[in-house]
């Protein structure tokens, strides 16, 4: 135990050593994961906000509205409101008369309610029901078996849409994948060269430490603590860039594309936690498999 | 079960000796015995290994091996060609015994096979056909992964000296003993006392770069024989020294082998081999041609 501890304490304290020997070499190692991570960060920002977006918009489209004729009769009225509440996926149905819905439309337009005056008279509006939904995905089911009823004039809903964006935000999802899937694959590359470097001017080294019988994973430790230790600080580096970049971004420019789209930004502060975990993961994995590609060959002695 | 080996370790020398390299073989076992009869010492050469299961609470025989316990023996290359990939046959047929405390110089012409030999003991290539045993254990069947442990066995030394430039004098012969993990307070107490023993405690703390030719080379003698394997293995030691400080060496490596370690040396030197007056093995086109106790360096072409 006491063995392999020490060991790993030779191990540990070379990969540091050497670290700071070639720290030329390690910056240029640095800049490219930081360059990557920001890359992904960017990406990844992307790939959160249309998912907030997505998640935005189901949850304010998820209502069916059924409109009611106005010569209905009442039990036709009754009748339609039992086969509703009797749906599956329904969380509640709403009776909203002529009345509410020119209130409600009058509050919407703000200023322009005026243009509304002396309707009250002549109601043209339509009473309704207004389903909300557990999911947007009953909303088909619910509109087959009402539409046929008496007494229905037309009903409204949102699938269309969220289908369409739904397929929207997968491309963007899955081709925000597919970049970072590349962009990992290029900085293995990139960190593998530059821990190439090193292992080749230390080649000497290794080829004296065979001889003397220290074992394969004894000679790659301190290289693949080193590069682990390059892939922290691209992840730092690059977790404090996204996260003061993207929060003054979203500071300069969140409440205007509110008031253009209707939608928000995710808030930095969310997805901090999300970040610093992917990026550190990726930084190690990406500092220790360069490492280990680079030195494959010249563990053959 | 503890308690007995440490009181077996200090009633029979032979039998730490044999228990410490058994356990660098089969590192993995919790426990390891081995046993043999002690009234016959002479002839004994199976015995069995005996693996303590710690959680079966079990003893269990792992395997049956030929082992030269007390046998004198220590290389024995048996049947052993090597023919490199491009064709050249560097070796065919090897038949050898080397004993323990021997010095045993190799001389031959460049091309003759000195080098594929070291190569050979090192597993830095592997027999065509054929076996070699080192201690009992056959080398040429040792996985890649206990190639290292096989390595702490067989001190090595080179030519070219490699050390390592950016390390002292010190450093690089506690470099050795860090690689298979010494415990800090005994490399501390080992490396001034192999230092002392090749007369370089004065440059302990230069670096190779300072140093003469031959005191580099002593340091790569310290380092080879700092973990104390019975083997020490010197490719052409004197290659690049002049013939003074070439015999300086020579000492030392005399004194080690004095002190228990088996030397085999790979040489040109025509001076040094005949001075010594040891064992010398002569290879021609990978060839043994000659198997002398104190003999000289005589080659045929000398003899045309």
């Amino acid at each position: 135990m006491s063995l392999k501890f020490r060991i790993f304490k030779n191990i540990t304290k070379q990969g540091f050593q050497s670290m700071w020997r070639n720290r030329g070499m390690g910056l240029a190692s640095v800049s490219s994961i930081t360059a990557v991570l920001m890359i992904l960060g960017v990406i990844l920002i992307l790939i959160l906000s249309i998912n907030n977006i997505m998640l935005d918009t189901k949850t304010k489209f998820d209502e069916v509205q059924v409109f009611l004729a106005d010569e209905a009769k009442e039990e036709d009225v009754n009748n339609i409101a039992d086969v509703l509440k009797n749906s599956e996926g329904v969380v509640s149905v709403t009776y909203e008369s002529k009345k509410q819905a020119l209130e409600i439309l009058r509050k919407d337009w703000d200023e322009d309610a005026y243009l509304l005056e002396g309707l009250e008279d002549d109601n043209p509006l339509p009473n309704s029901y207004i389903i909300k939904l557990k999911d947007i995905k009953y909303a088909k089911s619910i509109v087959d078996k009402v539409s046929g009823l008496a007494g229905v004039e037309n009903i409204t809903y949102y699938q269309e849409i969220i289908d369409k964006l739904m397929v929207l935000a997968n491309y963007i999802r899955f081709g925000g994948l597919a970049i970072i899937g590349v962009l990992v694959f290029v900085s293995v590359f990139i960190i593998s060269n530059t821990i190439k470097l090193t292992v080749t001017s230390r080649k000497r080294e290794i080829n004296i430490m065979k001889y003397v019988g220290a074992t394969n994973n004894y000679i790659r430790g301190p290289f693949i603590i080193e590069g682990i230790l390059l892939g922290l600080c691209g992840a730092l580096i690059s977790i404090l860039i996204v996260y003061y970049g993207y929060g003054y971004l979203f500071d300069a420019v969140n409440e205007k594309l509110y008031s253009m789209f209707t939608f928000y930004l995710i808030e930095p502060k969310n997805i901090f936690n999300d970040i610093a975990i992917m990026f550190a993961t990726l930084g190690v994995g990406i500092g220790a498999l360069g490492s280990i590609v680079s030195l494959k060959r010249f563990l053959n002695v | 079960m503890l308690n007995l080996i440490k009181s077996l370790r200090l009633n029979y020398y032979k039998f730490r000796v044999h228990f410490s390299l058994i356990w660098i073989f089969y590192p993995e076992f919790d426990v390891l015995i081995m046993f043999y009869p002690i009234n016959s010492p002479q002839i004994v050469y199976l015995s069995f290994i005996l693996y303590y299961n710690i959680t079966l609470r079990k003893r269990i025989i792992h395997k049956l091996i030929y082992y030269d316990i007390w046998g004198e023996t220590l290389i024995k290359f048996i049947n052993a060609s090597k023919e490199y990939k491009n064709g050249v046959k560097a070796l065919s047929n090897i038949n050898l015994e080397i004993y323990k405390g021997e010095f045993v110089f190799i001389v031959g012409l460049s091309g003759a096979g000195k080098s594929t030999l070291v190569k050979l003991l090192l597993k830095e290539e592997n027999v065509t056909e054929g076996n070699i045993l080192l201690d009992g254990l056959d080398i040429t069947k040792i996985s890649n992964r206990k190639v290292p442990y096989l390595r702490r066995q067989v001190g090595v030394v080179f030519q070219d000296f490699r050390l390592l430039t950016n390390k002292t004098v010190y450093e690089n012969v506690a470099f050795a003993m860090e690689i298979v993990g010494a415990h800090p307070k005994e490399i501390r107490r080992r490396v001034p006392m192999i230092l002392s023993l090749v007369d370089l405690s004065r440059k302990a703390n230069s670096f190779p770069d300072q140093l003469s030719g031959g005191e580099q080379q002593r340091v790569s003698i310290a380092r080879s024989i700092v973990n104390n394997p019975p083997v020490l293995i010197a490719d052409e030691p004197t290659g690049n020294l002049d013939p003074e400080t070439a015999m300086e060496i020579m000492k030392v490596l005399s004194d080690i082998n004095g002190r228990g370690t088996t030397v085999l040396m790979a040489t040109h030197a025509r001076e040094i081999v005949n001075t010594m007056k040891k064992r010398v093995i002569t290879l021609e086109d990978g060839k043994v041609i000659r198997d002398e106790e104190k003999g000289g360096y005589e080659l045929e072409v000398s003899n045309i």
